[in-house]
């Protein structure tokens, strides 16, 4: 589905875009946890959940541009984690904020880069592509760019901590950059060419490349983006958390992260979805997340909770646009 | 005549070796050969580095510290090579690991039912997978994905609820401690079974029904459930069995370990996908097979325990397995897109070939000088046949031909206006003999040597020959039968125009003119096919001589024909019969005044010839340049020349305009007349021989007058 032409505004109209579907299930469960959990309908707790979403949404914005070209990073935790964590490990070593983070955009961009550059010009799958990057990267990040798996803020780095812990006219900074990642990222896919470009491509890689678009540069940009995305999120959580664990690279967040991007109607076969639904995505998974928490809730339970509405996610998506077995593409993963 | 001496195996042994890596490369374990190549020097390094790595007690303790996750690794290339992947096996493995030891520890159940429960429980969780990717076509990765997540939530969830049960309790039964310790013959029992299940899967792939089916599926969904494979089934199959053997690895890792952890399993799933695609299992399906899993398990195992054991700090076993698993990948996806290529380029192995000079057809006073005598032949069967290569008439004076559709046409006599489908065996019907019964014996291209009875039913003659030992591509199976004849004594003797080439590609061979073809003889007293002349250079047209004491086999490619002595004091030699035509001779037949018909279905140039004296000059043409600009044979003429019995040439009837043959491959004398056949023509021509006998006809000449059914005619 490459973007549409404004349709008139009715009920039957909305209900088959993805993320009005989405909004009415986060409204509806919003209402249900406001009414039954005391505590939940507050300021506070509203701005600790949106909080705790920012990152995953703006990770979840970088996958979503990915999908939506027809790839996928698997890499974009351990970006993080390296970025990050080497970023706060040169700052440690006496290192100025700029050098250490220009040399971190540097890593990056590598990393995006050399991604790109498989996937498109090698043709290899991205999937396989990004989990051997994935693997690379965080073992280069063990051995060479950090010392200890937990890599704290510099003492001296006071200013760094607004990044994560400030607030502006009131609102934490993380939500405003979250907010930003949103608004750039709709503006990019749907109102330039590139956007347009980009759904072409996900959508049809071969005809895209007939009709001659620069199938590959695109890809590699995508995959650019996706990194560079993930080194802002890097510098996030290590700002608001106040150091950075490389070890999250070996954890769940980068399956959070397809959560928020496929459960916000962003297909895997590409060319579909869209930021808003990535938004209201990372949305529904904060105030879940957030009421299972006030209902005192094992984070167990909580991840068993959160792959189950992905799976219904899914389940439903495949039911709603069954698979033709005469004219699926093949050999998809 | 002989300007060169008949030198048939010098000739192909030039193109041996090259041959053979050809042919390598076609076989289906060629794709194996990098894997393993891989396996024996990782094994090296990790040998010279490690001191006693290979002494026998090291490697019966790796073999027991990996055995299971060697089975999760056949797991996961099965479904690999379904066209599907399944990440949640670490988790299944953890979920198994805990019920076994459950059932066993807190539930007291005995060990040969918790294991059949346990690994029931595992094909149920595949079941789960299976029912959405394969069923459903949800797409594999983000299913399993999920399922991970949840198999390993409620891992976590039973440890959280009953993990405090299993603390202290251990099973110590007979059976238990054999699966956890035991062996057999030096080998631990989870190796063992390893072993067990690996040759299973070996023999399921490549020897079952439902492997090719799976095969297939992997290969193409589309293209299987087309061809009435339910893939859909299949491949939900396929997730079972993977739960399955998951499981089953899990029960041999609960006895062996015995205890239950929040990080059993985890990061499974990436270590043998890792060994899956370094095996060269394709993602994506179809290829792939069970020893390459193997070989990628054991490079994996072998790289992440040397790394260990050489006391190297964990980033660099990471960094060496994901630039391993990022290099696998580039070979097979470049392998993959190349391998055609590739194979193209090796497989076609030209040789030298010195031709003598070619004879001047421009010289008035050269017996091969240009007339234009087909011009006026009568035309019969005018666009009703397509590429009649062989003609032939039988008693009654019916045409017989051989079409491009695989049948035999029958064209009635005395007007030949009635076409009918004589036969239909199916190949490419090219040389055509009748026998002493009359029944009309027939090379099928790409079938063998047949035969069809007058009533038309067709009947098997032979489709085998011996395998040349020292190739690598069977070619024991006749692939290009091309011309016969039938000796007195019931022998037939063919030709099999190249043992490299089917029909669809024989004029690559004239590229390669590597000596390919060979003259057979089938005995039908005995039923044996045997070899009677190998490294003929495209055997084509083969002729008994008029006394019957040798065939005549023609050379397309060396523009020459053979005489091979089946009787008499020569019995056993070849000698040249004719050494130097000048083009590429198709088939030979009898004239009615003891002489020969040869038909030339093209004319060599001195380019070709120039061509042919370089096989650089050939293998580059091939290597760079696309196949519709490479040089080719030229199938350019009309030409039928008449030869004596010292092979000297007598007549030439040309059609010098390309008026209705544009290239002649066949003629056969009957009853004062030629019939004229072409493998491209959509015609068969018919010309007045004034000279000719008009009561000869070929039956006569070989098997004798029989009046009564000739009057009935």
């Amino acid at each position: 589905m490459t973007p549409q032409p404004r349709k008139m505004i009715s009920l039957a109209g909305l209900l088959e875009e993805r993320w009005a579907v989405l909004a009415l299930v986060t409204a509806l469960i919003i209402v249900a946890f406001a009414m039954f959990l005391p505590g939940f309908f507050t300021v506070e707790n509203w701005v600790a959940l949106i909080r705790s979403v920012s990152v995953l949404g703006i990770l979840g914005v970088g996958a979503a541009i990915v999908i939506i070209a027809g790839g996928i990073d698997i890499c974009v935790v351990a970006i993080m984690a390296a970025t990050a964590g080497w970023f706060l490990q040169m700052t440690q070593d006496g290192a100025s904020v700029a050098l250490a983070f220009s040399l971190c955009f540097v890593l990056a961009l590598a990393i995006g880069l050399v991604n790109g550059v498989l996937v498109s010009f090698f043709e290899m799958p991205a999937l396989l592509v990004t989990i051997g990057t994935a693997m690379f990267l965080s073992g280069l990040t063990k051995l060479v760019l950090v010392k200890q798996s937990v890599v704290y803020v510099p003492e001296e780095l006071v200013d760094f901590r607004f990044i994560g812990q400030g607030y502006m006219g009131g609102i934490p900074v993380p939500v405003i950059a979250f907010v930003c990642f949103a608004v750039i990222g709709h503006i990019f896919l749907r109102k330039t060419r590139y956007g347009h470009f980009i759904y072409a491509r996900g959508d049809n890689p071969e005809t895209a490349r007939i009709i001659g678009l620069p199938t590959r540069p695109l890809v590699v940009g995508v995959f650019v983006i996706s990194a560079l995305v993930a080194l802002c999120a890097g510098i996030i959580t290590a700002s608001a958390s106040g150091g950075m664990n490389i070890n999250i690279s070996h954890g769940t967040l980068i399956f959070d992260v397809f959560l928020v991007a496929v459960i916000g109607g962003v297909s895997l076969s590409g060319g579909q979805g869209g930021i808003l639904g990535v938004a209201i995505g990372a949305l529904l998974i904060g105030v879940l997340l957030n009421g299972m928490t006030l209902m005192n809730l094992n984070n167990i339970y909580q991840d068993l909770f959160k792959a189950t509405a992905l799976l219904v996610a899914i389940v439903w998506d495949s039911l709603l646009h069954p698979v033709d077995p005469e004219t699926a593409r093949e050999g998809d993963l | 005549m002989s300007e060169t001496a008949y030198q048939p195996f010098k000739r192909i042994t030039r193109s041996v070796p090259k041959q053979v890596i050809g042919e390598a490369l076609n076989k289906p374990w060629a794709d194996s050969l990098i894997p393993f190549t891989v396996t024996v020097i990782t094994i090296a390094i990790f040998a010279s580095l490690l001191e006693g790595y290979l002494s026998t007690v090291n490697l019966g303790s790796l073999a027991h510290q990996f055995s299971e996750t060697a089975i999760v690794v056949l797991a996961m290339g099965l479904v690999v090579m379904v066209g599907g992947i399944d990440l949640s096996v670490g988790s299944i493995f953890a979920l198994a690991n805990f019920v076994a030891l459950y059932l066993i520890i807190a539930l007291e159940v005995p060990v040969g039912g918790a294991v059949v429960l346990t690994v029931l429980m595992g094909a149920g969780l595949g079941a789960v997978n299976g029912l959405l990717c394969g069923i459903l076509r949800m797409r594999a990765f983000i299913v399993t994905l999920v399922t991970m997540i949840i198999f390993r939530g409620i891992v976590s969830l039973l440890l959280l609820k009953f993990g405090s049960e299993l603390a202290l309790g251990a099973e110590d039964t007979p059976l238990w401690s054999f699966l956890g310790y035991g062996s057999v013959l030096g080998l631990p029992t989870n190796t063992i079974i390893f072993l067990f299940l690996a040759v299973g899967g070996h023999v399921l792939l490549t020897r079952t029904r439902l492997g090719a089916h799976i095969i297939a599926v992997g290969g193409s969904r589309l293209a299987a459930r087309r061809a009435g494979i339910p893939a859909g089934r299949i491949a939900m199959g396929v997730y079972v069995l993977s739960g399955a053997l998951c499981a089953l690895a899990a029960v041999l890792y609960a006895s062996r370990i015995g205890s239950v952890s929040y990080t059993t399993g985890k990061h499974l799933e990436i270590l043998v996908l890792t060994a899956v695609i370094l095996g060269g299992v394709s993602l994506g399906g179809g290829r792939g097979s069970i020893a390459r899993m193997v070989m990628g398990a054991l490079v994996v195992m072998v790289i992440t325990n040397g790394m260990v054991r050489l006391g190297i700090r964990g980033g660099v076993t990471e960094m060496a397995t994901g630039a391993i698993l990022l290099f696998a990948i580039l070979f097979d996806v470049k392998w993959l897109k190349h391998k055609d290529k590739l194979l193209n380029s090796t497989f076609v192995c030209p040789v030298k070939l010195t031709m003598p000079p070619l004879p001047d057809l421009t010289d008035k006073n050269s017996p091969y000088a240009v007339n234009d005598r087909l011009r006026d032949v009568e035309v019969i069967g005018l666009d009703q046949v397509d590429g009649p290569e062989d003609v032939i008439l039988d008693r009654a004076g019916n045409l017989y031909t051989g079409v491009r559709q695989g049948e035999i046409l029958r064209f009635l006599a005395p007007d030949y206006t009635r076409r009918e489908v004589f036969a239909r065996p199916g190949g490419r019907p090219l040389g055509l003999a009748f026998d002493r019964d009359d029944n009309l014996i027939t090379c099928v291209a790409g079938m063998g040597l047949y035969g069809v009875r007058p009533d038309g039913e067709i009947f098997k003659l032979t489709d085998q020959s011996r395998r040349t030992w020292w190739r690598l591509r069977d070619d024991s199976r006749i692939l290009m039968a091309d011309d016969l004849d039938i000796a007195p004594d019931g022998r037939i003797f063919f030709s099999e125009a190249t043992v490299r080439y089917a029909l669809s590609d024989w004029i690559v061979d004239g590229l390669e003119a590597a000596g390919n073809g060979k003259l057979l003889c089938y005995d039908p007293a005995t039923q044996k096919t045997t070899t009677v002349l190998q490294g003929l250079l495209f055997a084509n047209g083969v002729c008994l001589s008029h006394d019957g004491h040798s065939i005549l086999v023609v050379e397309s490619w060396g523009s020459c024909v053979q005489r091979h002595w089946i009787n008499g004091p020569k019995k056993g030699t070849t000698e040249p019969f004719i050494a130097n035509l000048p083009g590429f001779a198709d088939n030979i037949n009898r004239a009615s005044d003891g002489t020969y018909w040869i038909a030339i279905a093209g004319i060599r140039s001195p380019l070709w010839d120039l061509t042919m004296k370089s096989p650089g000059f050939r293998t580059r043409m091939i290597k760079r340049i696309p196949r519709d600009e490479w040089i080719f044979p030229n199938l350019n003429a009309g030409f039928i020349a008449k030869v004596d019995e010292t092979g000297q040439i007598l007549d030439v009837l040309w059609d010098r305009f390309a008026t209705h043959h544009p290239s002649v491959t066949s003629m056969r004398e009957h009853r004062g007349y030629l019939y004229i056949g072409g493998l491209a023509n959509n015609r068969i021509g018919r010309i007045k021989l004034p000279a000719a006998d008009p009561t000869w006809m070929g039956q006569d000449s070989y098997w004798g007058t029989r009046p009564a059914e000739a009057s009935e005619a």
